[in-house]
């Protein structure tokens, strides 16, 4: 396959990844900066909801990046394939 | 804070420093670059291996202003601090879906390679690009220097000592950048994770372990001891309340995100790795080991504020940076863990502004001196790099000297704030909009460098209160200190507006790579 369209096929997959981490971090930080009285209610042992609400990005993005590698082999992989297919 | 080393503990720790800096050097001599080849920016022939470069780069994201402010900051003000961390991590995680994959296909040796590769190039945005990652190497370099010379005059128990102390780490830093090239700090950057890592983790099981695992009991006496009672797990203990601190909050949590994205030691390291491919792997290892090290950092910070949280603000915010040493004190009265985190800390800054002294003198003597020349490959890019490697450890060294006693916060806040509004913007454009224009790319390095200083300048750090530059003065604008919110979007609305107004805009998009540097890539 083509450098470009590889490249083509890596970009469009890390943008779509990207975005949605990007967008779950804004959220959470919005909140820190707009409602830091809620942040801090204590919910569990101790813990603030703030502190617990930090996982949310965490596990988007740590999910963002086992699905990236996965999604750019799989996408790269399929257009081997139909290029191998178009050529034999 | 002369009591916080005993004389054995204190010879301990300069035994261990020593040993690991002349064991440092001959792992530079013996791995590092060869004269005749330009193994000093990337090497070829014997590169580092996945896990290793990982590690490397997990270590370059962690400054010794890491383990002893930001340890401190979670101590003393605990939300904010744990903020912070949690952007970084944030940031790394982007780092690895959006950058380093594309960087690595692009970019050959520095990162204004991919810029040349994607249509947004040119000499004028290289020598752009390597102002601005000067003027975020350097102001690193100069507060690192000045941190660890204060708390190894403070170790010493004297401080006339400092001067001294700065003067040496500045030259043994310097000899190893010159001495190891990429491949000779890599392997310098690994040993020092090698102590680093197990120390930090060490001390974290023993604040868990005091508190009988219990992490309710821990939180509850962080509260106590930091003085904020239930605030400490509330926004607002650094940044402050009402819009300021929510401007400042924002600025603060998603500026070090962005600032992670492009700073100028990871992305060399990220050039650096064997394959696209492998970057990918190179980046997991760093996630690895960065998930680790924070978890480890915030048990020790918010452990910091359980056990000596009085101690720390009885004595101000000047001993933020004894944190970890305190706590080691607290934990351990043999004196053990004391001298094992004052290694760590040593270590921690020896190999950070190894790393750091080394992007800087890639950078100036790849992009800002080569690029008005002519410019030839192999040899002299090596060359170039060595000399001006040499050039910026000593100067750096030579301004922590002068600057030691100064409020070196602007400082901080300015390399953090020109790093995620001018660096990453460009990188972000360059890789995902076709649109995006060499007129772009410098309206938005130029531009947002400027929106960052001007930022500062009219902010509370210039003048206007007793902590300021200036205190006889007062031409602040806002009270705002971390201005992330208005530079990042700045840097980004300048290189979207310099490229849809440059008439030479090519109407097939950028996005395609021009044909040398997509043959190089492909040959790769």
């Amino acid at each position: 396959m083509e450098f470009y369209e590889a490249e083509r096929l890596r970009l469009g997959v890390g943008l779509r990844v990207g975005v949605r981490i990007a967008v779950v971090w804004l959220v959470y930080v919005a909140g820190a900066a707009l409602v830091p009285g809620m942040y801090g209610t204590d919910v569990l042992g101790g813990l603030s909801l703030g502190a617990l609400a930090a996982l949310v990005p965490l596990g988007v993005g740590l999910h963002g990046v086992l699905v990236y590698g996965r999604r750019v082999d799989r996408r790269i992989a399929a257009a081997n394939e139909a290029d191998d297919r178009r050529w034999a | 804070m002369t009591a916080l080393l005993d004389s054995s503990s204190r010879s301990l720790v300069f035994a261990v420093f020593s040993v690991f800096v002349v064991i440092c050097l001959m792992l530079c001599v013996i791995t590092g670059a060869d004269e005749d080849d330009r193994a000093l920016v990337r090497s070829d022939s014997r590169r580092l291996r996945s896990w290793q470069q990982g590690i490397a780069m997990g270590g370059d994201t962690t400054t010794v202003a890491t383990v002893t402010v930001l340890v401190g900051m979670v101590a003393t003000t605990g939300f904010d601090g744990l903020g912070v961390m949690l952007g970084s991590l944030v940031g790394v995680l982007l780092f690895l879906v959006l950058v380093i994959e594309p960087l690595r296909a692009h970019a050959s040796l520095t990162a204004p390679d991919l810029l040349d590769a994607r249509g947004s190039g040119g000499s004028a945005v290289r020598v752009a690009w390597g102002v601005v990652t000067l003027m975020v190497c350097f102001p690193l370099l100069v507060v690192q220097l000045v941190v660890v010379g204060n708390v190894a005059a403070a170790l010493l128990g004297q401080p006339g000592a400092r001067t001294g102390c700065i003067v040496v780490i500045g030259c043994v830093m310097t000899a190893l950048a010159v001495s190891g090239g990429i491949r000779g700090t890599g392997v310098v950057m690994i040993t020092k994770s090698a102590i680093a890592l197990p120390v930090l983790v060490v001390a974290a099981v023993l604040v868990l372990h005091r508190f009988g695992g219990d992490l309710g009991r821990l939180l509850d006496a962080a509260s106590l001891g930091s003085g904020t009672g239930e605030a400490f797990l509330r926004p607002g203990g650094y940044t402050g309340d009402g819009w300021v601190g929510a401007v400042n909050r924002v600025g603060q949590i998603f500026g070090m995100t962005m600032a992670t994205l492009a700073m100028p030691a990871v992305l060399m390291r990220a050039i650096a790795t064997k394959s696209p491919r492998g970057a990918r792997t190179v980046g997991r290892w760093m996630l690895g080991e960065l998930v680790l090290l924070y978890g480890a950092l915030a048990v020790v910070g918010v452990g910091a504020a359980a056990l000596v949280g009085t101690v720390l603000r009885e004595a101000g915010p000047s001993a933020q940076v004894f944190t970890p040493l305190l706590l080691g004190r607290a934990l351990d009265d043999g004196g053990l863990l004391v001298a094992a985190l004052a290694c760590v800390l040593f270590l921690t800054a020896l190999a950070a502004v190894v790393d750091v002294t080394l992007a800087a003198g890639i950078t100036l003597g790849r992009d800002v001196l080569a690029a008005t020349g002519d410019r030839q490959a192999g040899r002299l890019d090596g060359t170039a790099s060595r000399w001006s490697a040499a050039l910026t450890g000593l100067a750096a060294a030579a301004v922590a000297v002068v600057c030691a006693d100064w409020n070196l916060v602007v400082v901080s806040t300015l390399w953090l704030a020109l790093c995620g509004a001018a660096l990453a913007p460009v990188l972000l454009y360059a890789l995902y909009w076709p649109g995006f224009t060499a007129r772009g790319a410098l309206w938005c390095l130029w531009g947002a460098t400027a929106v960052c200083v001007v930022a500062l300048v009219v902010s509370p750090y210039a003048s206007g209160t007793p902590t300021s530059i200036m205190p006889g003065h007062d031409f602040r604008l806002w009270d705002v200190t971390i201005p992330g919110v208005v530079t990042v979007p700045a840097g980004f609305l300048l290189g979207w507006l310099g490229s849809v107004t440059d008439r030479r805009r090519r109407t097939g998009g950028a996005g395609r790579p021009s044909g040398v540097t997509h043959a190089r890539a492909v040959q790769r």
